[in-house]
């Protein structure tokens, strides 16, 4: 899953090294964090926030798979 | 640019399994030979045909696609090949495999998610605006099949009791779906209402044709 943000993100922003993604594993849902540069932000955001909501839709249908619940943060 | 070599029993068979590896048609590549390649006496002496096959930028883009939406699918953890084409104006993935269910999702809310994502990464990686369909076992067809059959039975009922029909917000191309098939009918008239997700169709019946 945290593979999965991370592909994504980067294919997305302008500064790639700056992407950073942490599981944050809990009983029963894992948080992944995402961290982009504050210039992308908009781009893993979207218009209307609708890159954030895709993300979210994809990184779901793979946690479902695992069983598991999984929940994205966007870190400023 | 993309180029690679391929030896095999003729130049044939050679260009036959580089395509076969670049999950590319013909048209694609272009085809210098190497090595015509010549038969032995009893399998002695023979020489290997070789062939040298340049992708084309469309045929690039092709690959580009294909490998993108590969990745994609492989870290969501689903196995499944893409087959990807050029239609009128846009590049078409076919997605075969297991777990189709789960990368349609609720809705469709997956596939358009997929859709959406890997067109952007396109768009990134390519450098211009790229319009990219994905379908998963035939669901565009099937999609379309439904939302037709819909449509005419919603277009019936909007003629027999006079009254306009709102329809649930859908995307773009879903109404589209619908505004096509209802154009020919000259008893009602769509047309859509509301911004962004929110956007819905509307199904009016045409004043000039309404029973008295």
């Amino acid at each position: 899953m945290k593979e999965l943000v991370e592909f994504i993100a980067k294919a997305l922003v302008d500064e790639p090294d700056q992407v950073r993604v942490t599981a944050i594993e809990g009983e029963k849902i894992t948080v992944i964090e995402l961290r982009v540069a504050p210039s992308d932000l908009g781009k893993v955001i979207g218009k209307q926030g609708r890159t954030a909501r895709s993300i979210r839709t994809l990184l779901n249908a793979t946690a479902t798979k695992l069983r598991k619940r999984a929940v994205l943060e966007i870190l400023e | 640019m993309i180029a690679m070599e391929q030896t095999g029993r003729t130049p044939d068979d050679a260009v036959a399994e580089a395509l076969r590896k670049l999950g590319l048609p013909r048209e694609y590549v272009l085809v210098l030979t190497l090595a015509e390649g010549a038969k032995g006496f009893l399998g002695f002496g023979g020489q290997e045909a070789r062939v040298r096959l340049t992708v084309t930028p469309a045929g690039e883009r092709l690959i580009q696609a294909r490998v993108t939406l590969e990745r994609l699918l492989a870290l969501m953890g689903v196995q499944a090949d893409v087959y990807a084409e050029e239609r009128q104006g846009f590049l078409h993935l076919e997605v075969s495999g297991e777990h189709a269910g789960l990368l349609i999702g609720k809705y469709g809310q997956t596939i358009e998610a997929v859709q959406f994502l890997v067109g952007r990464i396109l768009d990134r990686r390519i450098g211009e605006r790229i319009q990219v369909q994905i379908d998963v076992e035939g669901y565009r067809e099937r999609r379309r099949q439904r939302l037709e059959q819909m449509a005419l039975r919603l277009a019936k009922q909007v003629k027999a009791t006079g009254e306009a029909v709102v329809l649930e917000p859908m995307t773009p191309a879903d109404r589209r779906i619908i505004h096509l098939v209802l154009q020919t009918d000259a008893e009602v008239r769509t047309a859509s209402v509301g911004d962004g997700r929110e956007r819905r169709l509307m199904i009016v019946p045409e004043a000039s044709h309404r029973s008295p």
